[in-house]
């Protein structure tokens, strides 16, 4: 067993990001730590010895820090805040962290077993084992749902903090702020054109700053860029996704930003690459970047004793880096010899073993120890650390190129993708094309900043002598990555981190023929986490290759999709916005009294406190709504009758100018999509009203059919905003509305079903004589603007009346008297006419209309359901909308409580002019075509009696709207 | 003559702001700051469109020229024309010039089948202005404020705030155009977005 210590921050190192003056305190899983300003969430626990900060998704085991950035593993949840990555999140003091990933428990394994059942753990669960038994896959589906923690939204929270979005444009974009995108955003702005260096580090100079480097390699890069009037720095800046013509999506901070520009250089860098070996998922294992970057930038050590997997320079530079802060050091180095860096790094007495790689880790929770493997001899070597450090081999970081059409091929001498097709106006730089050499990249990318300027139309192209030293360079590049990616050893072996993938579950659904590599992904799952396969791609690729007896060119490579790096839902959402609309008198509707509702994204009034009052008040003298919400469409052309007369069931072609009609509308089904009024304004103008909520939809529906031929030359504009609308209603609406015009609203002169155009209270006012309570009604259209006056006017000269404002409630019980049906409300998306009882406005000898061939199917077959009036029977009870209508039959295992729905209540209100409950229902047709039939309505639990009735319950013959 | 009211005149009197005779139009005086972004009511602007097959022709024949491409503005005695379609225009101008303008619109389309509309009623107006404008843009609205993109002297149809809207951008900063019924919505939001964004 290793030496395990209480501390593991090592002293000052230079460019560190801590403030070691700055102490503070968090708590992770309930336990307290200390950190200083400046430290990630990921370098505290390091720093204090955590090793454990999580347990894995499908087999529970526990997982420590492995590689820096985003993975399944290093989720937390901070607050209200899920999904953060402990490696990218600043410590607070008295910040409280959970992992995401612990639950139900973070150190005892409940949840351990799984690991050992092959059937809940083995590959493609989800698709076919845990469905069987039927019986138990709730149970399971909770366990799995448990176990897979992902952290706890707060639905109470506050979701609207800030979000946003915005526009960015630049000459030239640089993605990866390293010495090569320095190097080629200088150079790029040298030539003159204006750049934007985005990083989603805090730091400027990429892999050197990590590597502790920068101070001596990177000279006139770091200030350079800082200093350039034309460079524009954005650190903590995640480039996510590439679109067509270069469009970056960017998130940094709160802000979410499109980035527009001329050309694009990407400077993305490399990812180290673990090797697959036996429990390579112990706490303790991890990538060498991510101990340097621990190392470097916070000065924390996190082994006492390290084993080093290595197979090139960049592990002995590691070696040196921890050997010399007092770390013990072994380094197991596939090759038969080093270079200078490992002459040094031995000669200082760091260990080596030649020609071994690593075969397995060894501990229960976390690394106690290795086996290593003699690749000449093949003997086995075992010996103690605590930490095991891979820096065998790196992966291109091509994820964005790709997604801007840029193409990658397999290098077979260099076990990686390298760069084979650039897209237009993409530029390369650095290690994401495979240059590992610190002057090969610069050289690389003063190239890769002249081209993209130039290309911006910035400045001359690159001379050929320039082009010539980077072709030469870049062909010098010796290997880095080892030939060997995995090792056979006696323990679980991991493909994928995220999603718990190991060697042999990709065997076995290689052995299902899933053996594809796109039918692999979304089998297995590998690469669809957090961490979008940026450590298991490349493995995965060549394990596949492997079982496939193929080359990993043959085998291929899975398809990059944006969002290459996770981002908040919050970033796509923006700002959370809830548009409502409010009337023109809105404000005098509040002011007296009314109980605002809303009505889709209208706030109407429900009442003035006494709905039967301004029922009575509606029936024995006058009252007004305001109906300011109806749709009110303007059309106009000589086409319009032709056009009406195929969107309406009925007929308006011979409409005369000055009248009105009731139309009901069908979509090609013949299902009712809406209802309302049209008048014929003038001989080519025609005014539509419609249903509040079919306000937009009609429009749209209109403009489509005209689009498409029909309706020539017909010119279709909403004009429901521009004029409020307002229902005066009641025997005395005449009296009422005479005192403010001049016109004569006589019936003689003004009959039912008119439209006229004059002034109200001095304002010029549109007016139709239709209702919908069954009164004598006014519908008085007035410009929005002066709305506010003439409904005024209209409540001072009923004063004398007693008028009253009434709301919905008043409205819904009204109609229902006359026998109304609400469009939505009353209908489903199945109803036809027919079944609405409309049958009396469907003109199936017209020569066509939308939804006739199925009406007239129906007509000629007969409907199974109709919508019918009805009364209650069972006294002072007022059944609620929806309740079932039912029969009763014997029982039987169909009907077990001996009870066959046969319908359900569509509208039920308790009728102060009737002193009746009525309403509306859907029944069997041959139940609801008699009247006083007697039915059932099942209602909490008890049965309820109520009988049919036919056509309307008030003012049957409809003589009081027509007065 | 009733005197016409913007749908943010309730709200205007409730903030105590002080209200004059525009043109017919009630108007709330604004307060003159210099702050770098201030919302304002600008309902009170004549808002026309002219929609047909022919409505390109009209146009020219009516003020001598024509936007030429989809979001393209001209001014001709100060009113704006914007391009909404080919077949489409949408004219802007000062307060109370609604009526009058289309009246003699009408007159002009004569028995063509021209549809003129005064939208006017139905319209609110927001007008942004200051440094900060475009940052409150971009807040709300999906479109590139860039003026590159969206230059001085065009217009756009776009969601701002999730409501359909008619964006124009003017030499003092951007007017937004709404569904009425949207406008105290609009300006509550915008008003947020401009504290927040200063």
């Amino acid at each position: 067993m290793d030496d395990v210590k209480s501390s593991y921050r090592i002293s000052e190192r230079p460019n560190e990001l801590i403030d070691r003056s700055k102490p503070i305190q968090f708590t992770f899983e309930g336990r307290a730590y200390g950190a200083f300003v400046g430290d990630t969430i990921a370098s505290a626990l390091a720093a204090n010895g955590v090793r454990m900060v999580a347990r894995s998704f499908k087999y529970h085991r526990p997982r420590g820090l492995r590689a820096h950035g985003h993975s399944t593993d290093a989720m937390v949840q901070i607050g209200e805040r899920v999904s953060e990555s402990m490696w990218l999140v600043q410590v607070e003091d008295g910040m409280v962290v959970t992992s995401a990933q612990t639950a139900p428990m973070y150190e005892d394994r409940p949840l351990s077993m799984v690991e050992q059942l092959d059937r809940d753990g083995s590959i493609g669960v989800r698709y076919k084992t845990l469905i069987h038994p039927r019986s138990e896959w709730n149970a399971r589906e909770q366990l799995m749902r448990e176990g897979a923690g992902l952290g706890e939204l707060d639905e109470a929270s506050d979701v609207d903090s800030g979000y946003s979005k915005r526009y960015l444009h630049a000459d030239v974009a640089v993605v990866g702020a390293g010495p090569a995108g320095m190097r080629a955003a200088l150079s790029a702005a040298d030539a003159g054109a204006t750049v934007i260096l985005f990083d989603e580090n805090r730091f400027l100079g990429g892999h050197l700053a990590i590597n502790g480097l920068s101070a001596t390699q990177c000279p006139g890069l770091i200030e350079g860029v800082q200093a350039h009037s034309r460079v524009d720095v954005r650190l903590n800046a995640l480039v996510s996704g590439v679109f067509e013509d270069g469009w970056l999506f960017v998130t940094q901070g709160q802000q979410l930003l499109k980035v527009r520009a001329g050309a694009t250089v990407f400077a993305t860098g490399a990812e180290d690459q673990p090797q697959i070996f036996a429990n390579n998922d112990l706490p303790g294992v991890m990538l060498g970047s991510a101990v340097a970057r621990l190392l470097h930038r916070y000065g924390v050590a996190p082994g006492g004793s390290t084993l080093i997997a290595t197979a090139n320079e960049d592990g002995w530079q590691l070696a040196a880096a921890l050997h010399a802060v007092g770390v013990r050091v072994t380094v197991a180095d596939e090759r038969a010899s080093g270079g200078v860096l490992s002459e040094r790094a031995i000669a200082a007495g760091v260990m080596v073993h030649w020609r071994c790689v690593i075969q397995a880790a060894t501990g229960n929770d976390a690394v106690d120890g290795y086996q290593l493997k003699q690749l000449d001899t093949g003997t086995i070597r075992e010996g103690a650390c605590s930490c095991i450090a891979l820096c065998t081999g790196w992966a291109p970081r091509y994820d964005l190129p790709y997604l801007a059409g840029c193409k990658f091929s397999y290098d077979d001498a260099r076990h990686e993708f390298l760069p084979s097709h650039a897209a237009a106006n993409c530029f390369l730089a650095g290690r994401v094309t495979g240059v590992h050499s610190f002057d090969a990249e610069l050289l690389q990318a003063e190239l890769a900043g002249k081209s993209a300027a130039h290309a911006a139309g910035i400045g001359e192209a690159p001379d050929a002598n320039l082009v010539a030293r980077v072709a030469a360079a870049e062909s010098a590049q010796t290997p880095r990555t080892s030939s060997i990616y995995r090792t056979e050893g006696t323990g679980k072996q991991f493909v994928d981190f995220d999603k718990d993938v190991t060697v042999t579950d990709v065997r076995d659904a290689v052995t299902e023929s899933f053996n594809s590599v796109e039918l692999l992904k979304r089998y297995t799952k590998i690469s669809t986490g957090p961490s979008q396969g940026k450590w298991s791609s490349a493995a995965t690729i060549r394990l596949l290759a492997d079982l496939n007896g193929e080359t990993v060119a043959q085998t291929g490579k899975t398809t990059s999709r944006a969002p290459a790096r996770p981002i908040k839902l919050r970033h796509l959402a923006g700002q959370m916005l809830e548009p409502v609309r409010y009337t023109p008198v809105h404000h005098w509707h509040v002011a007296h009294g009314a109980e605002m509702m809303e009505a889709g994204l209208w706030m109407r009034p429900r009442d003035y406190g006494d709905v039967s009052a301004e029922i009575s008040t509606v029936r024995s003298s006058v009252g007004i709504i305001d109906v300011s919400t109806l749709g009110k469409i303007k059309l106009t052309g000589p086409g319009v009758p032709a056009l009406l007369d195929k969107l309406y069931i009925n007929s308006f072609s011979k409409l005369k100018v000055g009248r009105v009609r009731y139309g009901i509308m069908c979509n090609s089904e013949g299902v009712i999509i809406d209802d309302g009024v049209t008048a014929r304004v003038a001989e080519n103008e025609w005014y539509m009203s419609t249903t509040s909520g079919g306000a937009g939809s009609v429009y749209e529906w209109i403009q489509w059919w005209v689009q498409s031929g029909w309706g020539d030359g017909v010119h279709v504009t909403s004009v429901t905003e521009g004029r409020a609308a307002f229902n005066v209603t009641g025997p005395r609406a005449r009296d009422l509305l005479s005192q403010l015009t001049d016109a004569d609203l006589s019936n003689s002169a003004f009959p039912y079903m008119r439209s006229r155009d004059i002034a109200i209270s001095g304002v010029d006012c549109r007016v139709l004589r239709i209702g919908f309570t069954g009164e004598l009604s006014y519908e008085v259209h007035a410009p929005s603007s002066q709305s506010l006056h003439v409904w005024e006017a209209i409540m001072a000269a009923g004063e004398q009346y007693g008028i009253k404002p009434f709301g919905m409630e008043a409205q819904r019980v009204l109609r229902l008297e006359k026998g109304h049906i609400i469009v939505g409300h009353d209908t489903d998306p199945l109803t036809n006419p027919l079944m609405a009882n409309q049958a009396w406005a469907v003109k199936l000898n017209k020569d066509d209309f939308l939804g006739k061939r199925l009406i007239w199917r129906a007509s000629e077959r007969g409907v199974k359901q109709k919508l019918v009036g009805f009364k209650m029977v069972t006294p002072d009870v007022v059944p609620e909308e929806g309740l079932q209508i039912v029969k009763q039959v014997e029982p039987s295992p169909s009907y077990p409580i001996g009870l066959r729905i046969i319908g359900w209540i569509a509208s039920c209100k308790f009728s102060p002019t009737l002193g009746e409950v009525i309403g509306l229902c859907w029944l069997p047709t041959e139940l609801a075509e008699q009247v006083g039939q007697a039915f059932s309505i099942r209602r909490n639990g008890e049965l309820i009696d109520a009988a049919t009735h036919h056509g309307a319950f008030y003012d049957v013959d409809g003589q009081r709207l027509r007065s | 003559m009733t005197q016409r009211l913007s749908p943010l005149h309730v709200v205007q009197k409730r903030a105590n702001l002080t209200h004059k005779d525009q043109a017919g139009w009630l108007i709330a005086v604004a307060e003159n700051d210099a702050a770098a972004v201030t919302v304002s009511d600008c309902s009170q602007d004549s808002n026309l469109q002219i929609e047909g097959t022919h409505a390109a022709d009209f146009v020219r024949n009516v003020f001598g020229s024509v936007p030429q491409r989809t979001g393209a503005v001209i001014s001709k005695d100060g009113i704006d024309i914007g391009q909404l379609a080919a077949t489409r225009y949408i004219l802007r101008g000062g307060a109370g010039a609604d009526r009058d303008l289309a009246e003699r619109l009408q007159i002009a389309a004569g028995s063509r089948h021209i549809t003129i509309t005064n939208q006017t009623d139905g319209i609110g107006g927001l007008h942004i202005v200051g440094e900060r404008a475009a940052v409150v843009m971009s807040m709300l609205c999906g479109l590139d404020f860039a003026v590159t993109a969206f230059p001085i002297g065009s217009m756009r149809v776009s969601s701002f705030a999730k409501v359909r809207s008619t964006i124009w951008h003017t030499p003092s900063g951007y007017r937004i155009y709404a569904g009425r019924s949207y406008l105290e919505y609009l300006a509550t939001v915008t008003q947020e977005a401009a504290t927040l964004a200063t």
